[in-house]
């Protein structure tokens, strides 16, 4: 679904447990430093092909219709994702209509509808790997796609640039 | 000013998300709670769990103290080192804390929730009066939970051979000394594992020792998790001041002939009366979360809600416990606006890795 053109993050310092890799080196570092470098390290993916809803989905629109997830920076804020309740077949929604619910080990969370539109598909692999929103949120972790009522990408979506703003002014 | 253990540093350093827990810097997770849950269940993991409360409880009257500030009866802890785990109450029978007592006769140790310190310290200094007996809070001593089939076998691998013998002739719920560490046989997880208090730079070491084994950390989130799936109260959801042990699942942990303890002629009473809320396990039919607070419906009533719920990641459905009033109907809980049917359970849900639970 596109190439990854915007990393804010590689995590070539975390090994697959997440823990950072010779971290020895910074036993004396002191707390604010360590803290901040571990922010950094662990700062989300966004990707520049995509247009981002201010609550946290990204959508991909091609041939009138919108793929919709959640990025990279909200399934990391949600933690493990156990339960995804998707939209009805068939049913419409308008901009900002709670479309689909997200239940990680934290919290229950909506999903906002981020177009007009009518669901077409939902990703079927979630009711087994509902893990695939953590693991692959702009790909495999696709949770819904919409007919759009109005084929013209909507204008009140967030650029790249936008989104990684907001994200960077959410965590101060 | 928020409270850090001993391993806090050490948290930072392997990217643990961190939070406010009672007033402590505790790690939350290290990356995937569920990961973490699950190699608790399959293999083994460590917790920091230093911001529980250890004291000591001293003296000739030690023992007398404590089968009266205890509804459980400590008098009944024959070989040494046995523990057990009792509610503490107030006169109404409310309960003040949940707690573990392990017998090294004269002397006890008693772990009580972080949370809880403050109240606890100031109850408890008010009923030692009269007794031969001293409290002391051990705030230089630290608690690593070694938990999972592999726990025991891990923890020899990182100990002395003097520990590993120790830790070899325990029984389950039973702890001993070595020298300067006390290592128990006891968990909140459902699995096999020790709890082992020691000095703080003792466990750094130790902590530090296990992470070169490729022990995993786990944090206070699968904690909560795989303490649901055990079937075990935590205080504040199942339990407070005014909920009595008999209305919390609890009765099991009363002793009432034998010993006179504070918040007895209240149970006594309620027993004779009746009670009118029991805590019961609930499990969903279908996929989906329970979580605290959904309200718990016998068909079109509203009999109770759930005290403790998450997704079990051993079931793979939503579990929890509720507090209902005594009802014979199916039971379903509101998720959401809508009513999602739930069957009524005998806890544990899971114990050693496997689903044990069965529908009442």
């Amino acid at each position: 679904m596109g190439e990854v053109s915007t990393v804010l993050f590689r995590p070539t310092g975390l090994d697959s447990r997440g823990a950072i890799i010779s971290a020895g080196v910074f036993v004396t570092a002191n707390h604010m430093a360590m803290k901040k470098l571990i922010r950094e390290l662990t700062m989300a993916e966004v990707r520049s092909n995509l247009k981002y809803a201010a609550t946290h989905e990204w959508i991909e629109v091609k041939d009138g219709v919108a793929t919709v997830g959640i990025t990279d920076y909200a399934q990391e804020a949600l933690g493990d994702v156990v339960f995804v309740e998707p939209p009805e077949l068939g049913q419409q929604f308008a901009v900002g209509d709670e479309i689909a619910v997200i239940e990680s080990v934290k919290a229950a969370s909506d999903i906002y509808s981020p177009v007009t539109g009518t669901v077409i598909t939902v990703n079927e692999a979630l009711e087994s790997d509902p893990e695939l929103v953590n693991s692959a949120p702009f790909d495999a972790g696709w949770i819904f796609k919409l007919q759009m009522s109005d084929p013209a990408t909507p204008v009140n979506l967030l650029s790249v640039e936008q989104y990684a703003e907001l994200c960077e002014a959410e965590e101060h | 000013m928020t409270r850090k253990t001993s391993l806090h540093s050490l948290h930072l350093l392997a990217g643990a998300k961190m939070v406010d827990f009672g007033g402590w810097d505790m790690p939350i997770h290290y990356g995937s709670q569920l990961q973490e849950h699950n190699t608790v269940r399959q293999s083994v993991g460590m917790f920091d769990v230093s911001h529980m409360m250890v004291l000591d409880i001293s003296g000739p009257e030690a023992e007398a103290f404590l089968r009266y500030s205890l509804a459980n009866d400590v008098g009944l802890l024959r070989d040494s080192g046995k523990a057990m785990y009792s509610a503490m109450l107030n006169e109404a029978g409310g309960i003040i804390d949940d707690v573990i007592v392990y017998a090294n006769r004269p002397d006890f140790i008693m772990v009580v929730n972080c949370s809880r310190r403050a109240v606890d310290l100031a109850w408890l200094a008010q009923l030692v009066a009269g007794f031969d007996c001293q409290i002391k809070e051990r705030a230089d001593l630290s608690i690593i939970a070694l938990q999972g089939p592999k726990a025991l076998q891990t923890f020899n691998a990182a100990a002395t051979e003097q520990q590993s013998r120790a830790v070899a002739a325990l029984k389950s719920y039973q702890g001993c000394y070595s020298e300067d560490w006390y290592l128990a046989r006891t968990g909140y997880t459902g699995e096999r594992g020790l709890e082992i208090i020691l000095p703080h730079q003792a466990a750094v070491e130790l902590w530090q020792r296990l992470l070169k084994l490729q022990v995993s950390a786990i944090g206070l989130g699968a904690r909560d998790t795989l303490r649901l799936e055990a079937g075990m109260n935590l205080w504040g959801n199942e339990m407070d001041e005014s909920i009595t042990p008999l209305e919390a699942n609890m009765s099991r942990t009363v002793v009432w002939d034998d010993h006179e303890f504070v918040g007895r002629a209240a149970l006594i009473e309620q027993a004779d009366q009746g009670i009118d809320r029991q805590l019961i396990g609930i499990i969903m039919q279908v996929k989906g979360v329970l979580r605290a607070h959904y309200p718990v419906y016998e068909e079109s009533n509203c009999v109770g809600e759930i005290t403790s719920g998450a997704f079990s990641p051993t079931l793979q459905r939503g579990i929890g416990m509720a507090r209902i009033l005594p009802s014979s109907g199916p039971l379903s809980v509101e998720i959401r606006g809508k009513k999602v049917p739930v069957d009524q359970v005998k806890l544990p849900f899971v114990r050693n890795g496997r689903g044990v639970y069965s529908l009442v």
